[in-house]
């Protein structure tokens, strides 16, 4: 248990963490540092939590929820501003798992949050405000679906 | 360690580089930075201000000052001053107590209907004033834009139920949910609650708990406030912040774990002005929370002045995107969507919507101002803006209020929209009568749309709303289009780009109103009549009108951050007055409250054992003197005159030897509970109890004497303050029942 109150252990223990998240989204690293500052920004009006697990929680969260609109107003303006824009080219840096990239974006924080933070079924469907079934199943589809990608590719 | 994969590597590896860790960490430190020096500057100034311009900064202001203290100090109570600032240890004293909550209870809030009317016209002819129409009668030299209303050549001033409806128009709008919590009514409850509860003045509480009239939210998650009085100027002030959790269940009725909430700043200021009159300002300013974003709701501001005016603004749903996109709730939008947001969305498509309501009165004159704006939005077109008001011409309908659409026969819920619990007024116009419906009846409630009507009968056959038993709305068959009855003379759509074509002199007469209401809110005088004649300018003026109200309250909020950041640091630290502590506190203020009126208790305990002690007082009895009565605790609710349920406890009183009865003992909840309900309870019992005067009929019946009151029986805290009169039977009492035990009250 670190000082929650104290930014600098904050940024240090979750600032990856929330990066990650983003990244998610955005597929796109300078997109998914600036929603990583979004969030710690309005955590500090939040401030203080009640533990670093509602705190966790709530970075989370938070940072999904930046990164959906994030991702809303940023597909608005590259079609308002300029539609010969290449919105592919934002996603040259997902070379982690070319396979996740094909899952729908919420699916893939629920793998993320599933596999690689730790999270049960229960807690993820606490923190993205959904049911337990619900991400039970995504879950559920999300393995099937990277399954069969993988298969496909061997 | 089947989710140590190459998933897990790879994840490992997409880190924030420190480049990027270190900008985020500036940034962070900036923003501390500035936050901590704006609070050091603002610790040293006052945190609730006045609005500049309702501060009369004259030379007279000693004087006045002088003059009030003078006032207030003869009405005290008590000789000596009070204490400048209370404490837990150092609890405002009863009396001081008592003196405080009477001055709340006695200001005025609202016209008194008799304020407002003088002559029951049962067969008068009418017609209204106007601006100078050679069909309008009015008083020599009074303002062409007042209200009159002309009785065999004498001029007079509207019907008690007219009034009585306007008044409620102005108190309440049902249409509007957050107004349940911000009535008129509510408002007053809330001071004589915190003056209740208060440990001392000047200084910031944390309340956590539920009250009872704050029924919006199914969580309520507490609220901070502060209560200020100033023995020299006599003004008392409230501040409150509320914050509560919005209602989110999922498909399976299970509750969400969400961060959404609603934080509400409410702001009351009561005073006495420079000319001895009660005045009472108000203010709320509503946020929803959510995602560690807050979103501006609406801006409501209400200023009293007694025997004077009573205005009220509200400023709704002041969004820059529809909410549902502030909502991620992909899964099943209907089942989870917030129950709060479906009211706003399907009321206010638009966006944007402002009311203005005011009536100023005095002796010789009564005016009626409503006017409601839909502003532009991103959700509609731009170019557009809808302002809604009623016509003064005269001839056709003499005051619309909120008249609706009726979409006849489309569905059985749009049907409802038209239906309107009318009553007749005894007044003419044409030979035709008005009717006036009342607010909070029936099937208007339920259409949670405005429900204050006012409407004129057909010429033609007299039945252009055919008002029967069913409260139904029938059209008479002289009436081809139903926009023509409900529109005709109640919207007019001004469209910004200049295609707005009613007559210049109705703009004048709403510049006119629009200028004593902004006289009467901001206390200087603004021209709004000039710009009425000029291309757009009016609705411009009224549009920077309504922003700038909006932006000054958003800075009166925005001084309360720092108290909000106060409260995160004391509750952290767990500064909770201790049941001890707070059983002192409370034994003090129930002794002081018991001079004025009776006090009762209802409390709970884990076995379910539900402890009663209930005072009721009964006032102005007159009763059969052959018929016995009981003071009785029960559980039906039913609104039937038998009651069905189970009469827990009774005591025969006699009502014409005293006036206060006391009902006390206990009982296990689980006994009267439905075995069915029994797998509900669980760490928080619900159910309700009731109270009241019963008797017994030839067959044993229990019959119903009085209205009963309910008694929440809930684990965090139980606590009804209210009265009841029935003048029909004469039979009327009122008593308070309190219960502190589950409050919480932390120093800050």
């Amino acid at each position: 248990m670190g000082d929650i109150k104290n930014i600098n252990y904050i940024v240090n223990a979750y600032g990856d963490m929330l990066f990650r998240v983003a990244y998610q989204y955005t597929r796109n690293r300078s997109e998914a540092e600036d929603v990583t500052q979004d969030v710690f920004v309005a955590m500090l009006k939040k401030m203080p939590f009640k533990s670093e697990e509602h705190l966790k929680a709530w970075l989370i969260r938070v940072a999904i929820n930046k990164s959906i609109n994030y991702l809303k107003s940023s597909r608005k303006k590259v079609l308002s501003l300029d539609e010969n824009i290449d919105v592919e080219a934002k996603h040259s840096e997902t070379d982690e798992i070319e396979e996740l990239q094909e899952l729908p974006e919420f699916d893939r924080s629920v793998i993320y949050l599933y596999y690689y933070e730790g999270y049960s079924i229960k807690e993820i469907a606490k923190i993205t405000g959904k049911s337990a079934n619900s991400i039970n199943i995504r879950l559920f589809r999300a393995r099937e679906k990277l399954k069969t990608l993988l298969e496909e590719r061997r | 360690m089947e989710r140590q994969c190459l998933y897990t590597d790879k994840m490992s590896e997409l880190k924030l580089n420190n480049q990027a860790k270190d900008r985020i960490l500036q940034n962070l430190y900036n923003i501390e930075t500035a936050r901590e020096e704006k609070k050091a500057l603002s610790k040293s100034r006052p945190l609730v201000k006045r609005a500049s311009f309702w501060i009369p900064l004259t030379s007279a202001l000693c004087v006045v000052i002088l003059a009030i203290s003078i006032i207030a100090a003869a009405l005290a109570p008590t000789e000596q001053p009070l204490p400048h600032v209370y404490t837990v240890e150092n609890p405002i004293s009863s009396s001081d107590r008592i003196y405080l909550t009477g001055v709340v209870q006695n200001a005025q809030y609202l016209p008194e209907v008799s304020a407002l009317t003088s002559v029951d016209s049962s067969e008068a002819q009418i017609s209204l004033a106007s601006d100078g129409s050679s069909t309008s009668k009015y008083p020599a030299g009074a303002d062409p834009t007042d209200m009159y209303f002309e009785v065999d050549g004498e001029t007079l001033r509207m019907t008690e139920d007219i009034a009585q409806t306007l008044l409620n128009a102005l108190a309440t709008n049902s249409s509007q949910k957050e107004n349940d919590v911000w009535s008129i009514e509510n408002i007053r409850k809330e001071i004589s609650f915190m003056m209740d509860i208060i440990p001392g003045y000047d200084q910031w509480f944390y309340l956590s708990g539920k009250m009872s009239y704050v029924q919006n939210y199914s969580d309520y998650l507490g609220c901070t406030y502060k209560l200020s009085y100033d023995e020299q100027t006599g003004e008392i002030n409230m501040t409150r912040v509320t914050y509560s959790r919005l209602d989110l269940y999922d498909m399976d009725d299970r509750y969400l774990y969400l961060d959404e909430s609603i934080k509400v700043v409410l702001n009351v200021k009561y005073y006495k002005n420079d000319e001895g009159k009660d005045v009472v300002e108000c203010s709320t300013v509503k946020y929803f929370e959510y995602g560690g974003e807050s979103y501006l709701y609406s801006v409501e501001v209400l200023k009293n002045t007694a025997n004077e005016s009573a205005s009220k603004l509200s400023i709704y749903n002041i969004f820059e995107r529809p909410l549902n996109e502030l909502f991620y709730l992909p899964d099943s939008p209907n089942g989870n969507f917030v129950r709060e947001v479906f009211a706003i969305q399907d009321y206010l498509p638009y966006g944007k919507v402002v009311n203005y309501r005011q009536i100023d009165y005095s002796e010789d004159s009564v005016s009626v101002f409503k006017m409601d704006k839909v502003l532009s939005s991103e959700l509609e077109d731009n170019q557009k803006s809808e302002l809604t008001f009623y016509e003064c011409n005269g001839e056709d309908a003499i005051l619309w209020d909120g008249v609706w659409d009726y979409y006849d026969e489309e569905s059985e819920s749009e049907k409802r929209l038209g239906m309107a619990a009318a009553s007749h007024t005894g007044i003419y116009v044409d030979g035709y009568e008005i009717y006036a419906a009342p607010t909070g009846i029936g099937a208007i409630t339920a259409s949670e749309h405005n429900v204050f009507r006012v409407g004129r009968l057909c010429s033609s056959c007299n039945s252009i709303y055919g008002y029967d038993y069913t409260d139904t709305v029938k059209y008479c068959p002289h009436v081809r289009s139903v926009d023509e009855v409900t529109r005709k003379s109640v919207s007019k759509t001004v469209n910004k780009g200049g295609i707005y074509t009613a007559e210049d002199s109705e703009k004048t007469v709403l510049a006119a109103q629009l200028e004593k209401f902004y006289l009467n809110i901001n206390g200087v005088s603004k021209d709004f009549v000039e710009s009425a004649h000029g291309e757009n300018a009016f609705e411009k003026s009224v549009d920077e009108y309504t922003a700038s109200i909006v932006e000054y309250y958003i800075d009166e909020v925005m001084n309360l951050e720092e108290i909000e950041s106060d409260v995160s640091d004391s509750l952290s630290k767990s500064e909770v007055i201790d049941d001890e502590k707070m059983s002192e506190i409370m034994d003090g203020l129930l002794l002081g409250i018991k001079d004025m009126e009776s006090i009762g208790s209802v409390t709970y305990g884990e076995t379910c054992t539900v402890h009663y002690d209930v005072t009721v007082t009964l006032n102005g009895v007159e009763v059969d003197a052959d018929k016995k009565y009981y003071l009785a605790l029960y559980t039906d609710n039913n609104d039937d005159k038998n009651i069905n349920g189970t009469v827990i406890a009774e005591k025969e009183i006699d009502l014409t030897a005293q006036r206060v009865y006391n009902i006390n003992g206990s009982f296990d909840y689980m006994d009267i509970v439905k075995k069915t309900d029994v797998s509900k309870i669980d760490s928080r019992l619900s159910g309700s109890v009731y109270v009241g005067i019963i008797s017994y009929d030839g067959d044993g019946n229990v019959v119903r004497e009085t209205t009963n009151r309910q008694f929440r029986l809930q684990s965090e805290r139980i606590k009804y303050v209210a009265s009841y009169k029935k003048d029909g039977k004469k039979l009327f009492y009122s008593f308070t029942a309190t219960s502190y035990l589950s409050y919480r009250i932390s120093i800050i």
